[in-house]
């Protein structure tokens, strides 16, 4: 990783904490940004797809159905933007449902790792079974902005602090000739 | 290719070359430890976590889809189960994007494949083998780049060309997408990674779009890959591994001489040509693994019962040396020869502008930096250069 990318990441990481804490001191303001950062990520994600497609995909062997994708979710992600009001359970929904996919995969892996007697499995199968019953426990609040915002607020820290880690690590491989 | 190859047949082309059944025993088992010696596997034994030549399915999935994470997989792959058969690879009208990933198309026969048997010279029978599988894999994994890349590692429209009597005849494969289940060669029915149109997705690493057929001998088929512009490529792996069997007994004999200089596209038929057709039936006859036929191929070849692969051989040997004397352990020597091989790929990867293996820090121009890990290759190449001016010295 360049010196450059590192000090991108960081502030990237610094903010995202920041906007972290800000969501939760309000979550009146914070249920509206979430639902807002959650389309604009739509819409960057599409338009992140038709360029990928000008500079790559198109030389590929059936690459044009990427640019068919780009459109398609470019194209829903300017319509919830249109949208005035949505509603609070589809946006919890849509979390839980990342947290339950997260927290199955990781069980799988704690599973792999057991059988091949790795030393971390437990702390894997510690954590898949923690996001699946908050991801169960969730659906009991459905209506509820609140925990939406602490549920968006915890996977935000998360890769917050990822990414500052990963900054921060020594990347380089040393060539001795 | 799998053990059939990576430990029997090397175990052949060992021997053919001139090795011992012992050193060609450890030759074997050097290649066979490269497609299992993960971080899983070094958690265990405490080896160095940097030493890893491969990636368990758990392992992929949890890497991410960040820098670090896509790095840290290409190094692997790259380094020793795809080595990339032109780094300065180019095609006309395609981003720099582009050709960063499709330079990484392993081919037999390239420059870095010099380089790795070069370095190969430095270490024991580990480093030999670990070469050994290199090359190896240079035929079989063809025509797929060891980074997750959907315009390179994607590939459709598969057919089996099988033979006849009246020429040839195509018969379209079928792939499915359940990881336990068994491939079936009678049906042709296969199993391959799912079709994800994401460019860093882990399933377009590799030959996984293409399932386990680069790794069966016996198959011949044709198929569109995503980087080939519509043009069709057939792949002879009778006749790749043939190629690949004859380069490693050539390459190991240049091995054993330390002033034969290695070429590229050299091949030592002469030595395998008593034994050719015994090596094409076991090549052509349709199974998925033919360890049993390479066994008793290299059991007829020194007279000696080859053992079967067991990857606990070494393990007690590394876990109990003192910490100073781990690499003059087998498992050591080859943790230093896979981090040798890693730090040498991942800085030619470097030097030709494309960082998709990472960063590399020359040792000369700018003293130690970066992992760990890789302090433990620093070490060793210090001692070695102490015991060479210690030899010098005294023979002066």
């Amino acid at each position: 990783m360049g010196r450059t990318r590192r000090i991108i990441d960081i502030v990237a990481g610094c903010v995202m904490l920041l906007v972290c804490f800000l969501l939760m001191t309000d979550p009146g303001f914070g249920y509206g940004f979430a639902i807002l950062f959650l389309i604009i990520s739509m819409i960057a994600y599409g338009v992140r797809l038709l360029a990928y497609y000008v500079t790559m995909a198109r030389f590929k062997v059936g690459g044009i159905s990427v640019l068919y994708k780009g459109l398609l979710i470019l194209d829903a992600g300017l319509f919830a933007l249109c949208l005035k009001n949505v509603p609070k359970a589809y946006g919890l929904l849509y979390l839980l449902g990342c947290l339950l996919v997260d927290g199955i995969v990781d069980i799988l892996k704690a599973n792999e790792a057991r059988k091949l007697e790795a030393r971390h499995w437990r702390y894997r199968l510690f954590f898949g079974s923690g996001k699946i019953l908050i991801a169960f426990s969730g659906l009991f609040f459905l209506g509820s902005g609140d925990v939406l915002i602490l549920i968006y607020c915890a996977g935000l820290a998360h890769s917050a602090i990822t990414k500052i880690i990963n900054a921060l690590r020594r990347t380089e491989i040393v060539y001795i000739n | 290719m799998q053990e059939d190859f990576h430990y029997y047949a090397t175990y052949c082309a060992a021997y053919l070359a001139g090795y011992s059944h012992e050193e060609s025993l450890e030759t074997g088992y050097a290649s066979q430890l490269v497609d299992l010696c993960s971080r899983t596997f070094l958690n265990k034994v405490h080896g160095p976590l940097s030493a890893a030549t491969t990636q368990l399915q758990a392992e992929l999935a949890d890497e991410g889809s960040d820098i670090i994470s896509l790095q840290d997989i290409t190094r692997i792959w790259s380094s020793f189960h795809f080595l990339p058969g032109d780094l300065n690879a180019s095609v006309e009208k395609r981003s720099k994007k582009y050709l960063n990933r499709y330079r990484l198309i392993c081919n037999p026969n390239g420059d870095l494949l010099v380089d790795t048997i070069n370095l190969a010279r430095k270490g024991g029978m580990e480093s030999k083998g670990l070469a050994m599988h290199v090359l190896a894999d240079t035929w079989a994994h063809r025509y797929f780049a060891g980074t997750p890349s959907f315009v390179i590692n994607d590939a459709g429209y598969f057919f089996e060309i099988i033979d006849t009597e009246d020429g040839t005849e195509e018969i379209a494969i079928e792939f499915k997408h359940n990881p336990v289940a068994p491939d079936d060669p009678v049906k042709h029915i296969y199993t391959a990674s799912i079709r994800q149109e994401s460019e860093y997705s882990i399933m377009n690493l590799g030959h996984g779009r293409a399932g386990h057929l680069p790794d069966y001998s016996y198959i011949k088929y044709s198929f569109l890959p995503a980087w080939g512009g519509y043009e069709k490529i057939v792949k002879d792996n009778p006749s790749d591994y043939y190629h690949a069997f004859c380069q490693m007994v050539y390459a190991l004999k240049v091995l054993r001489n330390s002033g034969e200089v290695f070429e590229k596209d050299r091949y030592d038929e002469e030595a395998v040509k008593p034994y050719k057709e015994r090596i094409m039936e076991i090549l052509t006859r349709r199974q998925l693994l033919a360890s049993n036929d390479w066994k008793e191929f290299g059991s007829f070849l020194s007279g000696r019962e080859i053992e079967d692969f067991d990857i606990k051989k070494y393990q007690m040997e590394y876990t109990q040396a003192g910490e100073k004397d781990k690499n003059d352990t087998f498992l050591g020597r080859f943790f230093i020869a896979a981090l040798a091989q890693k730090s040498m790929v991942t800085n030619k990867i470097f030097m030709s502008g494309n960082l998709l293996a990472g960063y590399s820090a020359d040792y000369r121009s700018k003293g130690f930096k970066g992992i760990r890990d890789y302090k433990k290759l620093v070490e060793f190449r210090y001692r070695e250069r102490i015991n060479e001016y210690g030899k010098n010295k005294k023979n002066n």
